[in-house]
């Protein structure tokens, strides 16, 4: 039998608290409340509830802060955090985007409709779970942010116990930097209200990284003034002649540090894959075998 | 456990040996990193306009992005343009596969340690 899924609510306000975790019982979760940001957090690590509502105005630490400090660990990024506050600004939302927030509903809301997101979370990370997915990170980051490198040490974490080795998990960050980097700079054309959010995926056997910009997209298949495997430098002279500064490698280099790079339809999304390959024993004992 | 690179960003420094200007590049060349350093590069390699043989210390560098790629060609091409040569030394592990593997060899002038450069650079004066 399936069992009846906990959901953390964390908000400051005790009757608040208590009237949403009561409607929460009454729709069939069971609900646990506590009432600041620290508590949240070591509630999460020592006992991982399946979904945090999370307000953002708490006493102490934040819930931006809250939700940063989950999302960016190992072992409780894959809990879904639904963030319900009354900030309702532009800022507050792309801010708990950024900070990995899964869903942000702003106060006053539809109590069925916050029920609903809900159930949707825990369906999502049943999902998850079901293709073993160990993490999943995804960030939202302004085209100005200068935050890509800190994007990247957030995944060496979440790679730091793969089996890939350190040259390799160098290899994805670097394809990662660059790929980060023209989703800003030609995808988005550097427009300080357009996004890029990058979603980083973590299974048995592979990692998974996309990176989506706002821009209209391209054909990746029509780019004289890009590197090609097979001529590298001819696209320079290209360059040249429609006025672009020198460039033009990042498709190229990130096609050497993964094993797939994949543009979608419109060309505003690009995928990363990096296979865990078997340990040398194992695929000798299989070649053995055959 | 973070790196230098990461503590003190990236970063310059620039000699003279027997005529040569050494300018040795640390940390991340990185769209980042080049907003450190950009500026202060493209000054050090240019000098006082007079050319000569500019050695680019690549030995601290541990990544280099498109952006970086961009800040060396555009730095020999503006060295070329008043008769000078760049050469670029101590490139290392993933530094120097990005850069093969975009055939930079083939646009500019690689050497295996900055004693090879500067002897490459005696030969040539």
């Amino acid at each position: 039998m399936q069992q009846t899924a906990r959901i953390l609510v964390v908000e400051d306000d005790p009757d608040l608290c208590a009237i949403l975790c009561r409607f929460l019982t009454v729709e069939g979760l069971r609900a646990e409340c506590v009432y600041d940001g620290v508590s949240a957090v070591q509630r999460v690590k020592s006992d991982p509830p399946d979904a945090v509502v999370l307000d953002v105005m708490l006493p102490g630490m934040n819930g931006f802060d809250v939700c940063q400090e989950l999302k960016f660990h190992r072992e409780t990024t894959l809990v879904p955090i639904l963030m319900l506050t009354a900030l309702g600004d532009r800022e507050s939302r792309e801010k708990g985007l950024w900070v990995g927030a899964n869903a942000y509903v702003t106060k006053p809301y539809e109590p069925n409709d916050l029920v609903r997101q809900i159930r949707h979370l825990l369906d999502h990370r049943r999902e998850l779970a079901e293709h073993k997915v160990h993490s999943r990170v995804e960030l939202c980051m302004e085209s100005d942010s200068l935050l890509r490198e800190q994007l990247n040490d957030l995944l060496s974490e979440l790679l730091l116990h793969t089996p890939l080795s350190e040259e390799q998990v160098h290899r994805i960050r670097y394809a990662v930097l660059e790929m980060t980097e023209n989703a800003i700079e030609w995808g988005n054309r550097r427009q300080k209200d357009l996004t890029v959010r990058v979603a980083y995926e973590l299974t048995d056997s592979f990692v998974k990284v996309v990176i989506t910009d706002q821009g209209p997209g391209f054909d990746p298949q029509r780019l004289p003034h890009a590197a090609r495997d097979d001529d590298p430098v001819s696209h320079l002279t290209i360059r040249e002649k429609l006025g672009l500064r020198d460039g033009g490698f990042g498709i190229m280099i990130s096609r050497g540090m993964v094993d797939e790079v994949m543009y979608n339809r419109a060309g505003n999304e690009v995928t990363l894959i990096k296979r865990f390959v078997p340990e040398r024993s194992e695929v000798r004992g299989q070649r053995s075998g055959e | 456990m973070a790196t230098a690179a990461t503590i003190t960003g990236t970063t310059i420094e620039q000699r003279e040996t027997d005529g040569v200007r050494i300018v040795r590049l640390n940390g991340s060349l990185s769209q980042k990193g080049v907003g450190d350093v950009g500026h202060a590069f493209a000054a050090a390699v240019r000098g006082d306009g007079s050319g000569g043989t500019v050695v680019v210390d690549l030995g601290g560098v541990d990544v280099i992005a498109t952006t970086g790629i961009t800040l060396l060609l555009v730095a020999d091409r503006e060295l070329k343009k008043v008769g000078g040569r760049m050469v670029l030394a101590g490139t290392r592990g993933l530094v120097r596969d990005v850069l093969l593997r975009c055939r930079l060899d083939k646009v500019l002038t690689l050497a295996a340690t900055v004693d090879d450069a500067l002897r490459s650079a005696r030969r040539g004066a």
